[in-house]
C-alpha cells in the first residue's frame, strides 16, 4: 500500500485523452474534478497553472505530476490522465508527456502533502512501475496498479 | 519481435508516436560517443550508422565521438609493440601514436561511409582539423621513489574546443563524426580520452542529450542492480565508495562534466542492443541509465515553495 493509491478512484481516471497543450489538458482536469467532486473547475486550472509557473512538474520518462492547492478541499484527491500523444512538458530528460498523476490538496497544505508528491514522485522513479502502468488500459487496472505499488515492483 | 511480424497500420501507428519526439527535439544538438561492441558487430554497426542518419534527417543534430582502444591494442599486439598503461592511460611515444593516428583515422573512415551509406553526410574529423581541440600534455603526479610529475607522453588533457566548425557542419546538414586527437600548442597532436572529448563537446555545443555507448547494460550498483536514473551527485557517491571503476569511470566523468555545465541529460547506454539510440531518443524509455544534474528533479524543492506560505501561516497560528 502506497499514500497515492486511497486518493484515487476510477472514475478520476481517464485513458486516451485527447489534448495537445499542457493548457488543455488542466483544462480536462479541472472539468473531470467539477464533475466528480463539485469542486470549481477555475480555481484548479488556475492553482495547477501557477504551479507549473514555478516549475514544470514533469518528471521523465513521460511522467508528470501537477497539483494544485484548492480552497474549500478537505483531503487530498487524485486524479489520473493518459494522452493518446505525448505532449511538450519541459521534463528534466526534455522528453515530452502522456502520462499525469493530478494531486490536489487543501489550501491549508502540510508537511504531509509534499510528502504524498514524494510518494508518487519515487513511484514514478520505479521502471517497473512506470512499464507496468503504460500497460493498464482501462481505469479499473490502472486504480489497481497504483493499489499495487510497491508490491508490484519487489 | 520483428518488424515484418507487424501489420502496416501497426507499423504507421509507431511512426506517429514518434512525432512528438522528433518534434521536442528538432533541431537540438546530441553528442554521441561511439564504442564498444556496437563499434565492431557487423548488425551493430548498420544500425548505429542508420540511427544516426535518421536522428539527422528528422531535423536533429547528431554528433559523433569514437573511440578506437581495442583495436589500437590489436594493432601494436599485432606489430610485437606491448600496450604500456600509467594510472589507466596508454602510455603514447612517438611511435605508439602513429599507431592511435592511423588506427583512428581508419575507424573514423570507416564510421563516415557507413552512415553515408545509410543516407547521412558524414565529416570525419580530427582536433587538427581547424585547429578545433585545443589540448596540452597531461602530467601525472609522481608515483612512489619518483620526484617529479612524469606524463604518460603523447597523451593530453583536453584545454577547450572550439564550436565554430561543428556547428558550422550541423547548419549546413552534415554529420560530424570526430577521433580523439588534440593539438598543443607548437602543433603537436595528442591522444585524448574519447569520452571525456564527447562529455566536453556536448558542453561547448550546448547539447541536449550526452549519449555513452558501453559494452554493459548501464549503471549499476554494487548488488549488480541497474540504476535507471542517477543524479550527478549520485556518481560522485558511487565514485568514492568504489562502486564504479575501471572504464565506467571516464565515462561517467564525462557525463557528469556534461550535466554540470549546462546539459540537460547524459545516458550511459547498453550500445548491445539494436537501435538503441533510436530507443533512447525517440521513445519513453531507453536501454540504460539516465544522469540528470544535481537535484533533478527541481520538481519538490518548487513544490515545497508552491505549499510553503500557507504552511507558515499554519504554523504562526
Amino acid at each position: 500500500m502506497n499514500l497515492i493509491s486511497p486518493l484515487l478512484s476510477p472514475e478520476r481516471i481517464l485513458i486516451d485523452v485527447d489534448a495537445n497543450t499542457r493548457s488543455r489538458v488542466f483544462e480536462q482536469v479541472g472539468q473531470l474534478f467539477a464533475a466528480h467532486t463539485g469542486l470549481d473547475a477555475t480555481s484548479v486550472v488556475e492553482s495547477l497553472t501557477v504551479r507549473e509557473a514555478l516549475g514544470s512538474t514533469g518528471l521523465g520518462q513521460g511522467f508528470a505530476l501537477p497539483h494544485a492547492r484548492v480552497k474549500g478541499l478537505r483531503q487530498p484527491l487524485a486524479a489520473f490522465m493518459r494522452l493518446s500523444l505525448p505532449i511538450p512538458f519541459d521534463s528534466p530528460d526534455g522528453k515530452p508527456v502522456s502520462e499525469l498523476l493530478v494531486l490536489l490538496v487543501p489550501e491549508q497544505a502540510t508537511e504531509a502533502h509534499l510528502q504524498l508528491l514524494a510518494d508518487a514522485a519515487q513511484m514514478f522513479g520505479d521502471r517497473r512501475f512506470r512499464d507496468h502502468l503504460r500497460n493498464q488500459n482501462d481505469a479499473a487496472s490502472v486504480c489497481q496498479a497504483f493499489a499495487d505499488w510497491p508490491a508490484i515492483a519487489a | 519481435m520483428s518488424l515484418r511480424t507487424i501489420s502496416p497500420s501497426q507499423k504507421a501507428g509507431i511512426l506517429a508516436e514518434a512525432l512528438p519526439y522528433v518534434r521536442g527535439f528538432h533541431g537540438k544538438t546530441f553528442v554521441i560517443k561511439y564504442g564498444g561492441n556496437a563499434m565492431t558487430d557487423p548488425t551493430l554497426k548498420a544500425a548505429f550508422a542508420g540511427d544516426i542518419a535518421l536522428l539527422r534527417l528528422v531535423g536533429m543534430n547528431p554528433v559523433v565521438v569514437h573511440g578506437g582502444g581495442p583495436q589500437i591494442n590489436e594493432l601494436l599486439d599485432t606489430m610485437g609493440v606491448d600496450a604500456v598503461f600509467r594510472r589507466g592511460m596508454r602510455v603514447t611515444d612517438e611511435q605508439t601514436m602513429k599507431v592511435v593516428e592511423m588506427v583512428l583515422g581508419e575507424l573514423n573512415q570507416e564510421i563516415v561511409g557507413l552512415i553515408n551509406q545509410h543516407g547521412g553526410k558524414a565529416v570525419g574529423l580530427n582536433g587538427q582539423d581547424g585547429h578545433f581541440i585545443h589540448a596540452r600534455k597531461m602530467l601525472l603526479p609522481p608515483d612512489e621513489g619518483e620526484t617529479e610529475a612524469m606524463g604518460p607522453g603523447l597523451v593530453g588533457d583536453i584545454e577547450r574546443i572550439d564550436a565554430d566548425l561543428i556547428n558550422i557542419l550541423s547548419a549546413r546538414g552534415y554529420i560530424p563524426v570526430i577521433m580523439p586527437i588534440g593539438v598543443g600548442p607548437d602543433g603537436e597532436p595528442y591522444n585524448l580520452n574519447s569520452d571525456l572529448v564527447a562529455g566536453k563537446l556536448a558542453e561547448t555545443l550546448g547539447a541536449e542529450k550526452l549519449l555513452l555507448l558501453t559494452n554493459t547494460r548501464g549503471v549499476l550498483d554494487r548488488e549488480g542492480r541497474l540504476l535507471d536514473c542517477i543524479t550527478a551527485a549520485d556518481i560522485e557517491r558511487l565514485c568514492q565508495d568504489g562502486t564504479i571503476h575501471g572504464g565506467m569511470l571516464p565515462k561517467l566523468e564525462a557525463a557528469l562534466h556534461a550535466v554540470r555545465h549546462g546539459v540537460r541529460s547524459a545516458y550511459v547506454v547498453d550500445g548491445r542492443v539494436p537501435n538503441a539510440l533510436l530507443l533512447e531518443v525517440l521513445t519513453n524509455e531507453g536501454v540504460g541509465t539516465t544522469i540528470l544534474p544535481d537535484d533533478a528533479p527541481h520538481f519538490l524543492a518548487d513544490s515545497r515553495r508552491f505549499l510553503e506560505p500557507i504552511s507558515n501561516e499554519m504554523g504562526d497560528s
